[in-house]
């Protein structure tokens, strides 16, 4: 018995082994899934086509590779012990998001391509110069920015006022700059970001519109005179889905409406083929989903239009990243139509759909992280009914 | 294919073992073959070609000289193909750009820069497929009569791209007669647990260290904490992936029933640089010793010729990792370190405590990888002077490394000495159900572990592309 138990150990290794591999593949390949991962907010990746070519370029192997990692049993919960034991060993940053008490933040980088940035403030000036009304600019400081000293210490971070300032100085004869940075700094207590997801909140949003109010020429409506709507309080964003980590709270969507001012009396959508008319602001649908932020006009689509019965006939055109969304209910009480242009989904000029010479203010919105890191900013001078490079 | 991802141990390593087990040992060889040819197009799909051909090439130069062994000239001949053409095909895949590059700088000239890919692991299978044709010519070894089994011992995909480096003498009786046990699975898996924890838990976590601190390196002058941070992160990134490659590969090796000579043995406890290189990358160590530094004529010719062959014998060795003066110039550096020791320090060090020993070879090491990393000649200067307080001596930056790695570079550290197995194995004589019964548990654990790095890996290396 004794002499057993020895070579037993050899062999439970074995069987614990080969029990592993052989198993592992069919919860893999056998077992369906859905093609959306709930909780990860991803779709995903979808078995890759076999051909001599793809064999070729490698294109079916890389395909292979992350069907396999996208469809591995229980996805989640491994990525949840990775946090875990990450957070064990003394790592403050998993997958790019630092770990705090209270709070998920995205760690901002350094830009990787400087370039886009003067990409992008040169097509904003070439813009404005072509624009017959004004145009103006405002840069959203990310969480980790306003956060910055509850971070980690010495966690690298992106000086993010330093980008704004920069920006701002070399474009201030061109347009008008907006200042959201002082006001999100001071108010950085009362939940204007998510604690799970990279967006501001309802709150947040507020601040960026009133710091547009004086400027864009209309008079904020004061806060306390709007109705709040707790539609959520089970909102676990973008940052929860990259770390898994629950011990952070989950998230609360709120809903501002203003009981006496005008109401939207149409959203249309255009999905890159065709437009689709909605009810409102909020697609309220997406509160029994995974991405609640999608509640407040649903995913980026490239161009969205809102009408109001606003007693005005003036009209706002926005290019704007997914932090105009909950900005946009702030602003359809001032303007008799709203078109939100996200450049990052659209090809060919957006004049191919819009007419600009309606508009009489534009309005580029974004945050600073998604300014430095991409460069689509300069599509909004392609010339019309011409495809992209 | 990496080892150490989902694809490989989830997929092509379950149906390998699975058809290779349920084949009778005459069809073996041939799915060993097969899947070794299949395992390396999946990452080179058109080189493959090149393995196959390199293989046909000295299966034939060996059945040639099997053939006229009677006739020295014919059999010289047929090595010198093999040697020279393999040789070629490095020369040309791996070699090329870099000379054309020098030469064309060097005389202000322009020739065409064919700038190939480097097929993967092309030096180690080369370098294998070399040892057949050699070892033969020199009558070490019997000539292999069957191709299949030939190529299933370079293509073998265990040891195929990342060592180490098996002679073919190593496994020629294997190759035609071994035995496979649960028992042997058993041993395997646990080889190959302890190399996939090393790689996906040590060196890719700590590797990210190396990562950005080298980043910030190559831009500017780093304080010294960091500078010292990033470089002994990369010590325990390049120890532990390559070791943890070459445990994951004698495992396999294990399961299949062969014995893969071991590559590497606790190196960072090593007394001089002499005792590194008997426990670093073992297997291309005794490469280079059989086939270049004792046929030059080894030690036995006068100090001036063993100075000679030791620098030949350690600038190659310093290329093979990769064409670039760099390499060149850190196959010198442990070059002239032998050298030394050999001449001079080796006595003195001797006399020294222990400890002192390790330090000693330790820092060299240490400094060595710098010559690895850095490539030009500035950057290495600057790496240097960083590390001596150029860039000052820490920052905030330096603290939030130190605290977000510290812990894992401690567990580095253990892993990299034989402490834990020492105490294991006198706990072992104590109560031997309890520590045999860990190794289950432990192979469970990296496994778990592991998988949860790989799941979700944006870091997974291959550090050997440039081999």
């Amino acid at each position: 018995m004794k002499l057993n138990l020895r070579l037993s150990s050899a062999r439970v290794s074995a069987l614990i082994f080969l029990l592993a591999i052989f198993i592992t593949p069919i919860l893999i390949f056998a077992v369906p899934k859905p093609s959306f991962s709930e909780v990860e907010n991803k779709e995903l990746a979808k078995f890759p086509t076999f051909s001599a070519e793809t064999l070729l370029n490698k294109t079916f192997m890389s395909g292979f590779e992350t069907y396999a990692a996208d469809h591995f049993p229980a996805r989640p919960q491994w990525i949840e012990l990775q946090t875990r034991s990450l957070l064990t060993i003394g790592q403050k940053e998993v997958n790019g998001v630092y770990i705090l008490k209270d709070r998920l933040i995205e760690k901002i980088d350094e830009p990787e391509h400087p370039e886009y940035m003067a990409n992008s403030i040169a097509a904003m000036s070439k813009f404005a110069e072509r624009f017959s009304g004004s145009t103006y600019l405002m840069l959203v400081p990310t969480a980790a920015e306003i956060y910055r000293q509850d971070l980690p210490f010495g966690a690298p971070t992106l000086d993010e006022s330093q980008v704004i300032r920069s920006v701002y100085d070399s474009l201030k004869d061109d347009l008008s700059t907006v200042d959201v940075y002082s006001s999100m700094a001071a108010n950085r207590d009362s939940s204007i970001y998510y604690r799970s997801d990279h967006h501001w909140t309802s709150r947040g949003a507020y601040l960026g519109y009133s710091a547009l109010s004086n400027q864009l020429g209309f008079t904020a409506i004061p806060l306390d005179l709007y109705d709040i709507e707790h539609a959520s309080h089970e909102f676990r964003g973008s940052l929860y889905s990259k770390v898994v980590y629950d011990s952070v709270e989950a998230d609360t969507i709120d809903i501002y409406s203003y009981p006496d001012g005008p109401s939207v009396t149409g959203v249309s959508v255009f999905n890159g083929q065709e437009w689709q008319e909605h009810d409102g602001l909020y697609f309220r649908e997406y509160l029994e989903k995974k991405d609640k932020y999608a509640t407040f006009l649903g995913p980026n689509q490239p161009i969205v239009t809102i009408t109001t019965d606003c007693p005005t006939d003036k009209e706002l055109i926005v290019f704007k990243d997914s932090y105009a969304h909950s900005l946009a209910p702030f602003l359809a009480q001032h303007y008799s139509k709203i078109t939100l242009v996200d450049l990052r989904y659209l090809v060919t000029s957006f004049e191919n759909y819009v007419d600009l010479s309606e508009y009489d203010q534009a309005l580029f919105c974004y945050n600073v992280k998604n300014f430095i890191q991409e460069d689509y900013v300069r599509r909004v001078n392609l010339t019309a009914q011409k495809p992209a490079e | 294919m990496v080892f150490s991802s989902i694809p490989f141990l989830y997929v092509f390593l379950p149906v390998v073992l699975l058809i290779y087990f349920l084949c009778p040992m005459s069809r073996k060889n041939l799915v060993l073959m097969v899947s070794g040819f299949l395992f390396y197009a999946w990452g080179e799909p058109v080189y493959v070609l090149l393995m196959l051909f390199s293989t046909l090439l000295d299966y034939t130069a060996g059945r040639v000289m099997e053939r006229y062994r009677e006739n020295p000239k014919i059999r010289k001949a047929a090595l010198l193909t093999s040697v020279i053409i393999n040789l070629s095909l490095l020369a040309v895949f791996k070699y090329s750009s870099f000379l054309v590059e020098n030469i064309n700088a060097l005389f202000g000239i322009s020739l065409f820069n064919p700038d190939l890919p480097l097929p993967i692991g092309i030096s180690f299978y080369t370098f294998q497929s070399m040892s057949y044709t050699i070892d033969l010519y020199r009558g070490d070894t019997k000539m292999q009569k069957s191709y299949i089994n030939y190529a299933a011992y370079v293509s073998m995909f265990p040891q195929l791209v990342a060592g180490p480096i098996v002679r073919y003498d190593d496994v020629a009786a294997e190759l035609e007669n071994r035995t496979i046990t649960l028992d042997k699975i058993g041993e395997g898996a646990f080889l190959f647990a302890q190399g996939f924890a090393k790689k996906v838990l040590l060196a890719n976590n700590i590797g990210i260290l190396w990562t950005n601190v080298k980043e910030m390196a190559t831009a500017g002058s780093v304080p010294a904490v960091t500078a010292w941070l990033g470089i002994l992160a990369f010590t325990f990134q390049i120890y532990f992936d390559f070791s943890g490659y070459s445990d994951m590969a004698r495992g396999m090796g294990r399961m299949l029933g062969f014995n893969f000579p071991d590559n590497f043995r606790y190196p960072y406890m090593s007394k001089s640089i002499t005792d590194f290189w008997r426990r670093w990358h073992m297997t291309l160590g005794s490469w280079f010793r059989s086939y270049v530094y004792i046929p030059l004529g080894g030690n036995r010719k006068g100090t001036a010729r063993t100075i000679r062959n030791l620098l030949i014998t350690w600038m190659l060795t310093g290329l093979w990792h990769g064409a670039s003066w760099n390499f060149l110039l850190w196959g010198l550096y442990f070059g002239v370190l032998l050298i030394i020791e050999k001449f001079f320090l080796g006595k003195y060090l001797e006399k020294l405590p222990g400890w002192l020993q390790q330090t000693y070879s330790f820092l060299l090491v240490v400094f060595g990888w710098v010559l690895f990393e850095m490539e030009t000649p500035a950057l290495i200067g600057g790496f240097f002077g960083s590390m001596l307080g150029a860039g000052g001596f820490a920052d905030k930056y330096s603290v939030y490394l130190l605290a977000s790695y510290g812990l894992l570079m401690v567990l580095c550290m253990i892993a990299s000495n034989n402490w834990v197995p020492r105490l294991l194995k006198k706990a072992g004589n104590k109560f031997p159900r309890v520590i045999s019964g860990c190794k289950p548990v432990y192979i469970a654990l990296a496994l778990i572990f592991g998988t949860a790095f790989l799941v979700n890996s944006t870091y997974n290396p291959f550090l050997y592309f440039r081999f």
